[in-house]
């Protein structure tokens, strides 16, 4: 366990198992992200009845469906910052992804994942996001949907040059 | 009196099978391979998906723009054995309302 080395406007009260892990960012290094991302999750059942013994609610469901929904917002996000951010230029930066659990509310653990990236100034939180429709289906812009639809919880904040997303997803 | 009224429709058919990531990184594959199938006269594709474990929305554009490239071609494409995270995601994108989707490729040529 590690301290938060991060400051979020809302500092989590109990972060439990933090992973930290920075990329060059390109398209084929996000396949690292969707690694790590796996192996947490699959950590996650023993991790949360290590850390919380009294928890009986905290281990989801649907399992498959959380560690591809926790996957597939990561890959949106960083998709993003990398074309629209970054343009698609090899070494224009990094990114930097932090998976969390945030276990301050009693019956309601969370997965925090936080992305951080240093490209120009971002809010995905502000933009306008168009909800699809199978009449007419478009060819582009389904990135924020999925990341508005699979997630409970979005906050973006700008620090000393940097962009910050944290995504927050319900352990239910 | 007996009028005939005509039409044909040709249908010319690609079976493809992917693996792996259909994703940003894929993006331009598939762009490509949508292009050659497009030269060579194909109007229909039954793209199996059994093999792939991961969709993003790159991915899905990707297959939006076959799929509209082929039913302005007279044909359409046809996803096969989508495995059910991937589904999941195409339902809440009310995707599986645009493309046919099947567990077979048996299933899929019924259609016809």
């Amino acid at each position: 366990m590690q301290e938060d080395n991060y400051s979020a406007p809302a500092q989590d009260k109990l972060t439990l198992a933090l992973v930290d892990v920075s990329i060059p960012a390109s398209y084929e290094n996000l396949t690292i992200f969707g690694t790590i991302i796996r192996e947490y999750c699959a950590a996650l059942p023993q991790l949360l009845q290590e850390a919380l013994p009294a928890s009986e609610t905290a281990i989801p469901t649907n399992y498959s469906h959380l560690v591809y929904c926790v996957e597939l917002v990561v890959q949106e996000a960083a998709s993003n910052i990398i074309r629209h951010g970054y343009r698609e230029e090899a070494g224009a930066g990094e990114l930097r992804l932090q998976l969390s659990l945030d276990a301050s509310e009693a019956n309601l653990h969370a997965l925090v994942i936080l992305l951080e990236d240093s490209a120009p100034a971002f809010n995905p939180t502000l933009a306008r996001i168009e909800p699809p429709n199978p009449l007419d289906p478009r060819e582009s812009g389904y990135g924020l949907y999925l990341i508005q639809k699979l997630t409970d919880k979005l906050e973006y904040w700008r620090e000393a040059g940097k962009n910050y997303l944290k995504m927050v997803k319900y352990l239910k | 009196m007996l009028k005939i009224d005509q039409s044909e429709i040709i249908i010319r058919l690609a079976s493809v099978k992917f693996s792996g990531r259909l994703d940003a990184q894929a993006g331009p594959t598939l762009k490509n391979l949508w292009q050659q199938y497009n030269e060579k006269g194909f109007n229909t594709i039954l793209l199996d998906l059994t093999l792939v474990e991961f969709i993003d929305s790159i991915g899905i554009s990707s297959l939006v723009a076959g799929l509209k490239q082929m039913r302005a071609r007279g044909g359409d494409l046809k996803l096969i054995g989508l495995q059910p995270p991937a589904r999941a995601i195409f339902e809440l994108m009310m995707l599986n309302q645009v493309f046919e989707i099947y567990d077979t490729e048996k299933d899929a040529l019924k259609g016809f």
